[in-house]
């Protein structure tokens, strides 16, 4: 199963290639009143709702991930680059979402 | 076209956030005074740690034969709104704290600042602003 990384300050995310939507530039996220610390908020993306995590890297990216979750609501994580592919994921990599995974540089 | 009363919301600005709430709950919209601001009031703001924007008013609820108060900065007026265009809200952004939150749409008004607005669940409101009062009373 291949997966798409990104870079999010010092975290490198994976992102189950099968799941992948698309990418929005600068999505307007709105916050979701005193929802859990792993929810950065709320967009919409054709109609869709999409639910944006974040970590505690405090420096969103710009960039949305899209990942496909339910008919009617995508998931999506900020990140500032889109980097490689790769085949597996490192053993201490940390689930966020469906399809989604936060892999941490040393 | 008509209007039916199901697809009527209430539109109002509460803690930096947009809320619909449907309008067959709705009894009563006034001005907040200082004599009307009392603990039985659910004030968004408070409870989102957003100081600064004053509330002017107060929209007042009928459930159950019971009134609940809600603080609004701003009360933006009464939408129409297609009941499929709401998406519901899943577990995973409700906690313990926000299970009045019951779905959210997209704004297409042009005339509004705001991209999305939440549908609130009147009997979750009321269960909360309990659970709030009881922690007070301890």
């Amino acid at each position: 199963m291949k997966w798409q990384t990104a870079r999010n300050g010092d975290e490198i995310y994976a992102l189950e290639k099968e799941k992948l939507i698309t990418l929005v530039m600068d999505p307007l996220i709105s916050e979701i009143p005193e929802t859990n610390d792993n929810i950065r908020g709320i967009s919409f993306y054709q109609d869709k709702a999409v639910v944006f995590y974040q970590t505690d890297q405090q420096r969103p990216g710009r960039i949305g991930v899209l990942l496909a979750n339910e008919p009617s609501i995508l998931n999506g994580i900020l990140v500032e680059e889109i980097l490689g592919e790769i085949e597996e994921l490192d053993e201490n990599a940390k689930g966020i979402a469906p399809g989604l995974w936060v892999m941490k540089c040393d | 076209m008509e209007d039916y009363i199901d697809d009527l919301y209430l539109l109002f600005l509460g803690g930096g956030s947009y809320f619909l709430l449907p309008l067959c709950y709705v009894k009563q919209v006034r001005e907040r005074t200082a004599e009307q601001t009392t603990t039985k009031e659910f004030n968004f703001s408070r409870r989102l740690h957003k100081d600064g924007p004053i509330e002017r008013y107060q929209v007042v609820l009928g459930l159950d034969g019971k009134e609940l108060c809600l603080a609004a900065e701003e009360v933006l007026g009464i939408e129409t709104l297609d009941q499929y265009r709401f998406t519901k809200l899943e577990e995973s952004v409700l906690n313990e704290r926000n299970r009045y939150l019951k779905a959210v749409i997209q704004n297409k008004n042009e005339a509004y600042p705001f991209e999305a607005a939440f549908l609130l669940e009147p009997s979750f409101l009321h269960m909360e602003m309990e659970a709030a009062n009881e922690m007070a009373d301890c």
